[in-house]
């Protein structure tokens, strides 16, 4: 089956049901205007209307911190891969966060495999879910196109009143709602309404920035030395949040961590961001982006130059969290259009 | 393989850093299968009067006798490690150095002041060089366990250098600085796994401030927020006077 | 001819803190008798002069590593006793919850690895850690579950987090609330086999009367929070009136400033709080009491150590209580605060005197703090417990070594080592307050 309906009546029989096949993952209110994903049981703890969450769900795919192996060195070396990976489903995920974990798998199937990353995906369903309307002023997720769904996920939600429409793309999303039993058929009424709805949110959501985007790569190319960066760079304190929010960020640090004794241990991976003041650093203390304009500049062209020059894709999903959360108040779309102003 | 001999000596300090040490539980007897405990005051009676492998240092130095005491340890000690704020950095100690000698000696002690000596509180490394310091007030037990296994090892560690903000929005908190309130970990160095905001109150900067802040664009975030800039230096007092001493 | 006996004990080990012991004997008369505290002194209550009535907390809790929660909450108290601020009776029962942890925690601390070594004849419990593993292990995982249950509620034991001005940055949610009872109920096991331990053994003998100095409450509660200041000769006062207390002075014979109230000297600790409040005692701690054969008034201090046995069994299960009391009522979220500096002036502030009294493992502690009406601390002063017991310790001293002199020196020593240990003396936080007397 394609489609199907789901009556928002029994929304939590659904989400109680599908908690007791596998652990289910969805955005919870944390606190005024803020949220996380978290385990849930039932419907009445999860926050439909969410802005995007605190971290985004890639932090079920590559973990903040993962273990990648163990070793034992007492008698000659030994290693062996550890990957401590979890079944789950997540429920809620908006299509901004369903183009950042696109993005993510891109990179990490690229060569060398992460398999790491790929066996965590491969245990992760994921339930999308539509924004008929703006989270808030900070998105600017038009401009990169993920204000609508493009795939990427097991089942589509979208909220049409007094009940769901669900696209199930995948096998696996239909086994678990064939699991829950909890769905009717959808109608012909049902598809027009959704038709309707996308129609409506072409009104909506326009570009943010009023910037043609495939211009975008050309004038960070041409903007290198431009003052924007200076200015970001007087402003930053490097506090590491752009970076550990972002959907699609994803450098990582590896370390090991011996037991006493120093003869058996672990290999652990942790995030990192090259917004870290170390980050650049190599051996003997040379430091390529030492300055905080550089890594400004850096982070900014990882999003919307480089990707795009390797990939074909924009590494921006347009959730806006890194301007949200940003201390000094550093805009993303602001320095769009400051750049474009300068290049147009 | 004889185990390396391992010595703890305090100064001015709370001693909180070695209960820590206490509080690891069984833990603590694994830790003691690889060391040999030569000398700790606080929970043992045998004395070292000999060189050993490694000294950890807790307290401030803030007397003359404290000057020749940690000379004399750093003379015996192969490696000394420095733990808690008040050893790496000056810590709450270091608050005295806001004041003229004469008037705190006189303010606390008032006509016995001459007989306190006392002198402006340094961090141990400000007086004898030191080999690893574990920051934070108290140390946090994770990364005391990690220096001291690189200590055991011969390997260098490194202080991270970058901002408690960078484990606190690993640890998913609501930043405080959302709920209206200043807190210092923009410009505190991580490693405690932004213990305090954790628990929901603000980060004090114990563990020192990263090496390159930059001052004036935190200035300017205080402004955007709302908070007085006076309050948050005065904070940043607390545990990092000890840094204007050259 | 008499005895010439000469005890210097410098920097005394299994203390928290730095003092030394110096006794005189001279043709059969004691000439000197002190406890010298040599601890560098830290200068707290200036340093507190010009910072914030909300970082108070924060601050003193760096008096003392072991009783860092006992210096918070006294800290609390005064502050919230100085601006005006009254706290919610879920928030007071926490504190409650969080006092007993580290009375706890430090009572076991010193029965395991302070004094039991004396008792066993070893320097420490290092080569217990072969010969007594079981018990070495006992202690140190006692230990630690007081650490969790800490880790739980206030973050850490060791300078509290949550605990703040107001109330409680953070509140235990149905698991935290499950985790705590399940660590606190698992101690029972290694509790008995304390007391069992404990009731082995076999404590010098000293027998000298004085005064002893606990916080009293008419409610049905062995106090350690809140209270007026009560003693054994029969003197009760509001914690305002401290001073009266404590009546600090200087002996002309030494500079070490001295407290006393009806007597010569009194004592705090656990010992004189079993002296104050035996009656209140929970159930529990009776029984250990009189399986150990405590009743009031026991006046050999040696048995301070068996009193703060009978103590943890009175915190354990008061403890299990409290954690009980919110799984039946719950815990009301909407009452956690987010106070930092106050710079949204959530708590309002005005000026103000303020006074906190609270019994922390080795006796009463006092915090005073006078604020301006913008909250910032204008004077301050703290006393504590044991400031307050040097006197007594001297006179026990003086008491003891005349019935020991047929002893040999070693034998002296470690009779005076062992009645200073029995205190517990904590050092380091008298070292602020408490003169120095140097003997050359």
């Amino acid at each position: 089956m394609q489609n199907a309906i789901l009556r928002k009546s029994h929304l939590n029989d659904f989400i109680s049901k599908l908690a007791v096949i596998e652990k289910v993952m969805a955005p919870v209110a944390k606190g005024p205007n803020h949220y996380a994903f978290e385990e849930v049981k039932s419907a009445k703890e999860i926050s439909l209307q969410y802005i995007p969450t605190i971290l985004p769900p890639k932090k079920y795919f590559m973990p903040q911190h993962e273990t990648l192996l163990e070793y034992d060195t007492r008698e000659g070396q030994k290693m062996h891969a550890v990957a401590e990976v979890e079944k789950m489903v997540l429920f809620g995920v908006h299509t901004c966060d369903l183009a950042g974990i696109q993005c993510l798998n891109i990179v990490f199937s690229d060569r060398p495999k992460d398999l790491n990353y790929l066996i965590h995906k491969n245990k992760i369903a994921i339930i999308g879910f539509e924004c008929n309307n703006y989270c808030d002023e900070h998105a600017s997720c038009a401009l990169m196109g993920n204000h609508i769904p493009k795939g990427g996920y097991d089942m589509f939600f979208t909220d049409l009143g007094d009940y769901f429409f669900i696209h199930v793309n995948t096998q696996l999303g239909e086994e678990l709602l064939d699991k829950t039993g909890v769905y009717e058929e959808a109608k012909i009424e049902h598809m027009n309404a959704l038709e309707d709805l996308r129609a409506k949110k072409k009104e909506i959501f326009k570009n943010e920035v009023d910037v043609d985007k495939n211009m975008i790569p050309e004038y960070f190319k041409k903007g290198f030395d431009s003052a924007v960066w200076d200015d970001l760079g007087e402003r930053c304190i490097s506090c590491g949040n752009c970076t550990n929010v972002c959907p699609t960020c994803y450098c990582f640090d590896v370390y090991d961590d011996p037991d006493l004794g120093a003869k058996t241990g672990k290999r652990i991976r942790v995030w990192d961001s090259c917004q870290n003041e170390p980050f650049a650093r190599v051996a003997g203390g040379e430091s390529f982006r030492s300055q905080r304009k550089d890594r400004k500049r850096h982070r900014f062209n990882r999003k919307f130059r480089y990707p795009v020059e390797r990939y074909g894709k924009f590494f921006c999903t347009g959730c806006g969290r890194c301007t949200r959360v940003c201390m000094a108040k550093i805009n993303l779309k602001d320095t769009i259009k400051s750049l474009a102003k300068e290049y147009k | 393989m004889t185990k390396p001999k391992v010595a703890f000596f305090d100064f001015a300090c709370c001693e909180g850093c070695q209960l820590q040490v206490a509080n690891l539980g069984e833990a603590l007897l694994d830790i003691l299968e690889v060391i040999d405990v030569v000398e700790f005051r606080e929970v043992m009676s045998e004395k070292w009067p000999q060189s050993f492998d490694i000294a950890i240092i807790e307290g401030s130095i803030t007397t003359s006798h404290a000057v020749e005491r940690i000379k004399e340890i750093r003379a015996r000690s192969k490696v000394l490690i420095a733990y808690g704020s008040c050893a790496t950095i000056g810590g709450v100690n270091g608050m005295k150095n806001n004041y003229e000698l004469k008037d705190i000696r006189e303010y606390v002690y008032k006509d016995k002041a001459e007989f306190f000596d006392t002198i402006p509180t340094r961090a141990v490394h400000q007086v004898v060089n030191v080999d690893y310091s574990v920051n934070g007030c108290p140390i946090y037990p994770p990364e005391f366990i990690r220096i001291l296994k690189a200590a055991l090892a011969g390997l260098p560690y490194h202080v991270p250098d970058n901002s408690v903000c960078v484990e606190c929005k690993l640890n998913e908190n609501i930043c405080l600085f959302e709920r209206g309130i200043s807190c210092a970990g923009p410009i505190t160095r991580s490693g405690c796994n932004s213990w305090c905001v954790n628990n929901g109150n603000i980060c004090y900067g114990c563990r020192g401030m990263v090496s390159n802040p930059n001052e004036n664009g935190f200035k300017a975030v205080l402004e955007k927020y709302d908070i007085t800039v006076d309050m948050i230096m005065n904070k940043m007092n607390m545990y990092n006077k000890c840094r204007e001493i050259k | 001819m008499g005895k010439n006996i000469k005890v210097n004990v410098e920097y005394l080990t299994r203390v928290e803190g730095h003092g030394n012991i110096v006794v005189n004997v001279n043709d059969g008369v004691l000439e000197e008798c002190k406890l010298e505290i040599v601890e560098s002194p830290r200068f707290f209550e200036g340093m507190l002069r010009g910072r914030s009535i909300f970082e108070a907390q924060h601050v003193t809790s760096r008096i003392c590593g072991i009783c860092a929660c006992g210096h918070s909450l006294a800290s609390i108290q005064a502050a919230e006793d100085a601006i005006g601020f009254k706290p919610s009776d879920q928030t007071i029962r926490l504190r409650k919850l969080l006092l007993h942890m580290e009375n706890l925690d430090s009572h076991l601390l010193h029965i395991y690895l302070l004094v039991a070594p004396d008792l066993l004849g070893v320097k420490s419990f290092v080569p217990l850690i072969d010969s007594h593993n079981k018990v070495v292990r006992r202690a140190l995982r006692m230990k630690k579950t007081c650490n969790d249950v800490c880790d739980i509620l206030a973050g850490r034991h060791i300078h509290p987090i949550s605990s703040i001005v107001g109330g409680w940055t953070k509140l235990p949610d149905e698991k935290a609330l499950d985790a705590m009872l399940a660590y606190l109920n698992g101690m029972i096991p290694d509790m008995n086999a304390t007391i069992e331990l404990a009731a082995g053994l076999k404590f010098p003998e000293l027998q000298r009367d004085t005064e002893y100095v606990a916080l009293v409450s008419d409610d049905g509660e062995y106090p350690l929070l809140m209270g007026d200041v009560g003693s054994t000769d029969g003197v009760r006062m509001n914690k305002k009136d401290y001073k009266k207390i404590t009546n600090e002075f200087v002996v002309p014979h030494s500079s070490a400033k001295h407290t006393k109230l009806s007597r010569e000297s009194y004592a705090v600790g656990a010992l004189a709080r079993f002296n104050v409040n035996y009656s209140k005692l929970r159930k529990e701690a009776k029984d250990i009491a009189a399986a150990v054969g405590m009743k009031p008034k026991v006046t050999n201090p040696y048995l301070n150590t068996v009193a703060q046995l009978i103590e943890c069994a009175e915190s354990l299960y008061d403890a299990i209580d409290i954690v009980k009391h919110f799984k039946e009522k719950g815990v009301d979220h909407s009452e956690a605060v987010v106070v930092g500096l106050n710079e949204q002036k959530r708590i309002l502030v005005k000026a103000g005197s303020g006074v906190g009294a609270v019994e922390v493992p080795r006796g009463l502690l006092f915090h005073h703090y006078e604020v301006d009406d913008k909250g910032i601390i204008v004077n301050a002063n703290c006393i504590i417990p044991t400031g307050q017991n040097c006197n007594n310790i001297e006179h026990d001293m003086k008491k003891l070594v005349p019935e020991i002199l047929d002893k040999s020196e070693a034998e002296i020593t470690l009779a005076l080592e062992m009645l200073v240990r029995a205190y517990d003396p904590c050092i380091s936080c008298s070292a602020h307050f408490l003169d120095v007397k140097f003997v050359r």
